[in-house]
């Protein structure tokens, strides 16, 4: 291996690693009803407006179709629908947070994108232990970010727990 | 350490690849073995040799990446077919059983190898076939043709302990094996080390093998070659050991084909590479001339040879010198100045241009091996062509009639195939965007709608060319069902040939994949329940031998596969008993049409045999061949008479990607259906339409009675329409599953190209894919008879 190649590999190693620090600890906030919820950020590939959604039949409510991202056929979730909370029309500012679990892309339905924050492992508290309806399994933590808390999604029961959120 | 390893596994994923390709080709001819020695008493010694031939280079190339339980197999499978070489009335059903278990193991060891890169584990179960191959020798060996009470393989479980004669060959080749990759300096060139007659051998050269001993090393030669170039600049191991691999195997090669002189020199250039490689030198400019001018040499020389002719190479001495001295310089540490080593070289190669045109007569040489010859000259000797540059013309064009020889075909990355056919297919979908966009209005100008058409035109011939290059003919997996008719027919004990007509005809790579399974279910079946047994055919006046046929053609944008046999027939009786008992029919369909009386067979469970056996009777397997073929937009048909066959007749589609189709509207939402499933669509008139009690509509159209199905209730959308005489209804059918679809309005016809539906979203009930629509939205596929079906289930 030439001098060079190795120069590029170190180089290419280096990003690779810093790529992983700065995605550590750090969550796309967004607002679903009032409430202010975060997503880690290495699931995170893109954030598009809202565009015209074509509907499949026979999908649980929450899924609301199919959208064309550049050639490629990807499925939308509504999160609010997920969560059970009441539908509310489609505005400017509502966005679709494209995630990549698995290979498998999906874009959630939020109200509106905040920002990305950094939350350290020491700000976050477990869920709360005591439950009320069936949405506890999708909460991973809580973060303290100053006076605000954010709730933190578990993105992949978000995605694939299978059973009918009320 | 690491780039041992990855060379390593470079080495044994070509030896995998390189294998499988073997013994694919062995089968068959095994099958052949049988076949010649059943017709003529004696088995084709041309077949035999093949044969021998094919584990032989299996031996060798396992003995290189030091596979034991592969050489040790392979050796006494050789060593059977060398006794069977030299005794040909002695070959029984029972040694075609070992050879064909034989490959089989030996597939199995290649799965291993190609996870784990090693053979072990398979130590016991190559034992047990050794052991049954030696049992299958010893007897040969002593000529006793009655040979009683031969091991089978289900009834002998004994294991036996390898012999010391036969641990003495392992030796030997152990041996052969270290001698090979320690490169050491060897006094004499002894080619492979093979205990095999070569003279007989050679004897039975075909032209083909010849052509493709020529064609592949010339690959070596060619590689080497870019491998040596690289060298010159620096030193590395890696390329070092590439080029000694490929000169060793150069050497291989003609040591099997009986090129003493070839095999001659690349010894020697092995040893000096050898010596390169050991000191991790770079290859200085002398000695790299030489060995350029070597791999000239043995490349013209195999090219002379695929015209039959083995004609001496011309400065051979002078080669063999020039290898001597380097090794000799090289060993004793000593390197010669460039300067004086490429004179040398230099009048000798200018000799060499000198004969070229009168060589020419007798050599047909490609045109890149005419180039691969100047621009070594032009290392050498930069001005031999500025001098005369009529000697190199010459050459050339009397070079140009022969680029037959020119290797005609390129591998490419499957990936980059697919990424061009989804480029493809985005290319159709950009089209289909401009061509329907409102601020073009292409009836207006005439110029404007010849450019369109021009256009569809081209992306549709890209389209095809692109489909055309995953296309790979169907000779693999025909040639599969070879082995697996004779052991069908072995079992069953039925005599039964299979013939195979169009092989050559190419389908798409998913396809092949697909087409597999039910191929081996259909030909099961068809040994298994159609072919009956000897005393039923002699009873019936028929032939011993059942005969099964499976065909290939393309036909009208299809490709038409049959499998077709010459025995009993569908029970058309028994069929429909077991289908009123399943409930699937009505005693009073008695009078049904005789297909629909055979489709019964593709219902899951469905089987009329009586007695499960292992073959079948489980009733999976038409039900397997229906899926797939489903799968591939196939469609199946039946035809059978009794005491005269039955004949299955696959039709699949040739492109999978691209489908025709109808693009509808039910409220907001598009559906595409395909062409295909569309018989005609009509504004039906309210005295079309009949009420059952259950609210189900049926349309009456030209004496068929047909149910509605309603798209927005089906999948719950809010239409435009909900009176059936302001929509339309669309006739549809799809492998028999008819009915008529309710829908707000027909939008057009157009290309659509197919992609797959999230995996996230599973299977959806009528739906096969989606597409991108001219606008950009997103449009569902349906599937006909998977709708259909599903609302038949629903209502039941």
């Amino acid at each position: 291996m030439g001098a060079r190649e190795k120069f590029e590999a170190d180089l290419l190693e280096d990003e690779e690693e810093e790529n992983e620090d700065t995605q550590e600890d750090k969550y796309l906030t967004f607002v679903l009803n009032k409430e202010d919820f975060g997503i880690e950020i290495r699931y995170v590939t893109e954030i598009i407006g809202i565009q015209n959604i074509t509907e499949v039949p026979d999908m649980p409510l929450y899924v609301k179709g199919v959208i064309n991202l550049r050639g490629k056929v990807i499925p939308v979730m509504d999160v609010r629908l997920r969560f059970g909370v009441e539908e509310r029309p489609y505005d400017d500012r509502t966005c679709i947070i494209v995630i990549n679990i698995d290979e498998q892309p999906v874009g959630l339905i939020v109200d509106r994108v905040l920002e990305v924050l950094d939350i350290q492992k020491s700000e976050i508290e477990p869920p709360p232990k005591m439950r009320k309806g069936k949405n506890n399994k999708f909460i991973q933590g809580m973060g303290k970010v100053g006076e605000q808390v954010k709730i933190l999604l578990n993105a992949n029961r978000l995605l694939f727990d299978e059973e009918e959120s009320a | 350490m690491d780039s041992d390893l990855e060379e390593r596994l470079e080495m044994v994923k070509d030896f995998v690849t390189e294998s499988r390709e073997l013994l694919e080709s062995v089968e068959p001819r095994i099958i052949d073995m049988e076949r010649t020695a059943t017709a003529s008493g004696v088995v084709d010694e041309e077949i035999l040799n093949e044969v021998f031939r094919l584990f032989h280079s299996l031996k060798g190339t396992a003995a290189f990446l030091d596979l034991q339980t592969i050489i040790s197999v392979t050796h006494e499978a050789e060593t059977l077919l060398d006794i069977l070489r030299k005794n040909k009335a002695f070959i029984k059903p029972e040694h075609i059983d070992l050879l064909c278990r034989t490959s089989d193991l030996i597939r199995n060891i290649l799965d291993a190898v190609e996870r784990q890169l090693t053979d072990e584990g398979f130590e016991a179960e190559a034992e047990f076939i050794i052991n049954d191959l030696r049992n299958a020798i010893n007897p040969a060996t002593e000529l006793d043709v009655e040979r009683p009470g031969i091991l089978s393989p289900d009834t002998d479980n004994s294991t036996q302990e390898p012999d010391p004669e036969q641990e003495e060959e392992y030796k030997r080749i152990e041996s052969m094996v270290a001698r090979v990759t320690a490169t050491v300096a060897q006094p004499e060139p002894d080619g492979f080390a093979e205990p095999l007659d070569l003279t007989e051998m050679v004897l039975s050269v075909t032209p083909e093998m010849a052509r493709r001993f020529a064609e592949e090393t010339q690959e070596l030669c060619e590689e080497a070659e870019m491998a040596l170039l690289s060298l010159e600049k620096t030193a590395d191991a890696e390329l070092s050991s590439q080029v000694f691999r490929s000169f060793h195997s150069i050497k291989g090669n003609a040591g099997f084909f009986g090129y003493g002189d070839i095999e001659n020199l690349s010894h020697l250039a092995e040893n000096v590479l050898g010596i390169i490689r050991e000191r991790n030198q770079a290859c200085d400019h002398a000695t790299m001339s030489v060995l350029l001018s070597v791999l000239d040499a043995i490349s013209n020389k195999v090219l002379s040879t695929t015209g039959g002719v083995n004609q001496a190479i011309p400065n051979f001495q002078q080669l063999i010198g020039s290898l001597e001295k380097i090794t000799q310089e090289l060993e004793s540490g000593y390197v010669e100045t460039a300067s004086s080593q490429e004179q040398d070289l230099a009048g000798q190669n200018y000799d060499d241009s000198n004969f070229l045109p009168e060589r020419q007569e007798h050599k047909p040489v490609a045109a890149t091996e005419a180039q691969a010859v100047i621009s070594a000259e032009d290392k050498v000797l930069p001005d031999a062509r500025i001098e005369d540059p009529g000697i190199v013309d010459s050459a050339t064009l009397q070079k140009q009639p022969a680029s037959s020889n020119v290797q005609q075909v390129i591998r490419v990355d499957i990936e980059k195939l697919d990424k061009l056919l989804d480029l493809v297919g985005e290319l159709v979908i950009a089209e289909a965007m401009v061509t329907n966009d409102q601020a073009v209005d292409v009836s207006q100008n005439a110029r404007f709608s010849k450019a369109f058409l021009q256009l569809d035109k081209i992306s549709r011939e890209i389209q095809e060319v692109a489909m055309s290059m995953r296309m790979i003919p169907l000779a693999g997996v025909f040639r599969r069902m070879l082995r697996l008719v004779r052991d069908l027919a072995n079992k069953a004990n039925k005599q039964v040939e299979l013939e195979i007509i169009g092989e050559d005809t190419e389908v798409d790579k998913t396809i092949i994949e697909q087409i597999s399974d039910p191929l081996v279910h259909l030909i099961r079946n068809a040994v298994d329940h159609g072919i009956e047994s000897v005393t039923e055919r002699k009873l019936a006046g028929k032939s011993e031998t059942g005969k099964v046929t499976i065909e290939a053609k393309h036909s009208a944008g299809e490709v038409w596969i049959t499998v077709e046999d010459d025995g009993g027939g569908l029970n058309r009786e028994k069929i429909f008993r077991k289908g009123v008992e399943k409930g699937l029919v009505r005693e009073e369909d008695r009078d049904m049409k005789d297909e629909d009386v055979w489709r019964l067979i593709f219902e899951p469970g469905f089987s009329t045999a009586e007695q499960v056996s292992n073959i079948s009777g489980r009733g999976v397997g038409m039900d397997v061949v229906r899926r797939n073929i489903e799968k591939l937009r196939g469609k199946l048909d039946i035809r059978s008479k009794p005491g005269i066959g039955t004949m299955f007749a696959i039709r699949i589609p040739l492109t999978l990607a691209i489908i025709e189709g109808m693009v509808i509207r039910v409220g907001h939402n598009r559906y595409i259906i395909p062409i295909s499933s569309i018989k005609e669509s009509f504004r039906p008139k309210s005295d079309q339409i009949t009420c059952t009690p259950d609210n189900l509509e049926i349309v009456r159209i030209r004496g068929e009675l047909l149910p509605v199905a309603r798209l927005h209730e089906l999948y719950h959308i809010d239409p435009k329409h909900k009176d059936l005489t302001k929509g339309i209804l669309i006739y549809v059918d799809s492998n028999d599953n008819k009915c008529c679809l309710f829908v707000d309005e027909l939008i057009g016809q157009q290309q659509i190209v197919i992609k797959g539906l999230p995996a996230y979203l599973k299977r959806v009930r009528g739906i096969s894919g989606c597409a991108i629509m001219g606008d950009g939205e997103v449009g569902m596929i349906m599937d006909i008879a998977d709708l259909v079906s599903s609302i038949e289930k629903n209502a039941s």
